[in-house]
């Protein structure tokens, strides 16, 4: 190396040394500014759902001008893809190793069980506005939830079943993923305690889109009722082939037969189809508001209403959290097992003892491919 | 109950033989696994609902559009990526990564530009199908197992008579001594891929119509195939069609004993079976 080319690297490496230590004398203490990670699938074909939940959060910010305590709040989003798991724990170690994040907010069941345990061990606080799988109700102290469980969701519709519809004999069509599995595994329980039969439970492999075969198996059993265990696309496709199978069939769905997909693949087959929601009373001022401010904000129609509205709450009661006890995570912890009847768009909000948000549930009826509420 | 099981594995049998077919060809020519093959398909199911369902064109003329469409896409993947890296002599398996690396490509790109909820070509209205020997069938399903079966025997004819289709099978066999006798073989390499994604075409818009449209439906669509191809004979285009009809029945049938669950199972286990026992498939030939 010659006596220039010498020169000139130490000059660089001394530039660098400088300005290194330049960047951390001036650069804020992590303290003033309020981090909230958001762990969400930003892209991939559940884009909607994520893209609804981040809005919700937004707005929610939006509406305190970003500052809280007097301190900025800073919003920081990950992607998880299509729910995955692998991604969200990548993300979830980045929000806290690098970012210093102290609570976060993640979409999805897998993902958020799979970000539990890092959440526990690191003390951070977990709210999900976005996820129903039963298991998260165990996933620890730090770890909570302001959506509706598939435990609720499936205890409910069990007992609805008999007591209300009074169908003594059903099949039921569910994905084999822990939504289906878990909803089912709860369903069947409260249905067959109340007195009522199973007659025939197939699952199925998430994603498929071909269930002729589970459905002639069901035909022959000749139930009162199908109960579709689903996602959106799918369940317009189960209730499409029913039409074309002509099975004679009242076809009761899970809460995600409350979405835009269902009508959109089922068409005419879906009509009356009768299912199990988050009570989310679109004709609610609040939710027309929120609809409407979702639509100034990004210029569109909120993919999945339900999603927007939990994004929202869950972001509006880790503030009033975060504004009651500071930044603390154990402050925040006992104010959000402290909430009761907290008014929220979603709906009436109780955290019980697992973290569990206790709302309640409201069956409708898609008629003329709207949704509206089921009247016995 | 057997006939409606055995229209049921016709019709899953079907919709894997029209993506398996246009596989099948491009390999037996080319040589190389087009995995992108099936995003062709997905991307072909959304032109039509671009011509049909957003442009409003006529039903019968958005459909001629979306082949042609489909035959020329396979014709341009192959001009500016696949003959560039044939030229830089890249192996068959850089080919492979390289249709894996598209096939992910064209999805997101599916994504990006139609968005990521279900779309459906509302054409055929949903209504109860047909009865036929104690089985029900729809129109559409129909349609699908008689093009499947059309299918067979044009390319049985196309690859055995026509003058490309036989310039196809010298350069399959060997492309040295097809090049001296003057076949070009990049020549036969756009004409598989026009034709095969032409097929794919034709496979889009019978899917598309029967299952609804997701950008990913493309991934699924060619593991199924692919299957099928595999055990019917990988290079033989009836092979993979024979092929893709026994997973079909398989699949169908099999679940009919076990739980639905093991639908996958079922068919990677008959995978597994064929490529231990006759991995030349069905009807390929021994080398």
């Amino acid at each position: 190396m010659t006596k220039t080319a010498k020169t000139i690297l130490w000059v660089v490496i001394i530039v660098i040394v400088i300005g290194a230590i330049w960047y951390g004398l001036t650069r804020k203490p992590a303290e003033e500014v309020i981090k909230i990670g958001v762990i969400t699938p930003l892209s991939s074909d559940m884009v909607n759902w994520g893209e609804s939940m981040k809005g919700g959060i937004e707005i929610a910010v939006d509406e305190r001008n970003s500052i809280i305590n007097g301190k900025p709040i800073q919003l920081i989003f990950e992607d998880n893809k299509a729910c995955d798991s692998k991604e969200t724990v990548t993300a979830m170690r980045k929000l806290i190793d690098i970012d210093k994040v102290k609570v976060t907010l993640v979409g999805c069941s897998g993902a958020t069980m799979s970000a539990a345990p890092i959440a526990e061990e690191n003390q951070v606080i977990l709210l999900t506005p976005m996820a129903s799988a039963g298991q998260i109700s165990q996933a620890g102290d730090f770890v909570f939830r302001t959506s509706i469980s598939d435990t609720a969701m499936g205890k409910f519709l069990g007992k609805y079943l008999i007591e209300k519809l009074n169908f003594k004999k059903i099949a039921v069509l569910y994905a084999n993923n822990d939504y289906g599995v878990g909803f089912f595994n709860n369903l069947k329980p409260s249905f067959e305690n109340s007195g009522g039969e199973i007659l025939q439970a197939e699952e199925y492999i998430f994603g498929a889109t071909d269930f002729r075969t589970n459905l002639t198996k069901i035909k022959a059993k000749s139930p009162e009722a199908l109960v579709v265990i689903s996602y959106g696309q799918e369940g317009g496709l189960i209730a499409k082939q029913i039409k074309e199978l002509d099975i004679d069939v009242q076809i009761i769905g899970g809460d995600n037969f409350g979405t835009q997909e269902v009508v959109e693949a089922g068409g005419e087959a879906v009509e009356g189809a009768i299912f199990t929601t988050p009570a989310l009373d679109e004709t609610k001022p609040e939710v027309i508001e929120l609809k409407e401010k979702f639509q100034n904000k990004y210029g569109k129609e909120p993919p999945v209403l339900i999603s927007v509205a939990d994004g929202y709450d869950a972001a509006n009661l880790l503030l009033d959290a975060i504004e009651e006890k500071g930044y603390n995570p154990f402050g925040i912890k006992d104010y959000l097992y402290s909430i009761k009847d907290y008014p929220g768009i979603s709906g009436v909000i109780t955290i019980d003892e697992n973290g569990d948000a206790v709302k309640p549930v409201s069956i409708q009826t898609i008629k003329n491919g709207q949704f509206v509420p089921y009247e016995e | 109950m057997f006939s409606q099981l055995f229209i049921n594995g016709l019709i899953a049998g079907a919709i894997y033989a029209l993506v398996a077919s246009g596989f099948s060809l491009i390999y037996s020519t080319c040589k190389f696994i087009h995995f992108a093959h099936g995003a062709v398909v997905a991307v072909t199911a959304y032109i039509l609902y671009l011509f049909f369902s957003l442009l409003g064109l006529n039903f019968w003329l958005a459909v001629i559009l979306t082949i042609i469409f489909a035959g020329f896409f396979g014709w341009l993947i192959n001009k500016i990526l696949y003959k560039k890296l044939r030229k830089r002599k890249a192996s068959n398996v850089i080919l492979l990564i390289a249709s894996v690396g598209l096939l992910i490509l064209l999805e997101s790109l599916i994504l990006l530009f139609f968005g990521a909820d279900v779309k459906t070509i509302g054409f055929i209205k949903i209504a109860k199908g047909l009865e036929f020997l104690g089985a029900i069938i729809t129109p559409l399903q129909i349609v699908i197992i008689i093009s499947s079966f059309v299918l067979l025997f044009l390319l049985f004819f196309f690859t055995k008579k026509s003058k490309i289709g036989k310039a196809m099978r010298a350069v399959a066999d060997n492309r040295d001594v097809a090049e001296i006798v003057g076949i070009s073989a990049e020549k036969m390499f756009s004409w598989s891929f026009i034709i095969g994604s032409a097929i794919a075409g034709i496979a889009g818009i019978l899917v598309g119509l029967e299952q609804n449209l997701e950008p990913t439906m493309g991934t699924n669509l060619i593991i199924k195939g692919f299957t099928g191809a595999i055990i019917g004979g990988i290079g033989s285009v009836p092979g993979a069609i024979l092929g893709s009809f026994l997973l079909g029945f398989s699949e169908n049938f099999g679940i009919w004993f076990l739980p639905s669950g093991y639908k996958d199972a079922i068919a990677f286990i008959i995978l597994f079976v064929f490529l231990l026992a006759r991995p030349q498939g069905i009807l390929g030939r021994k080398k």
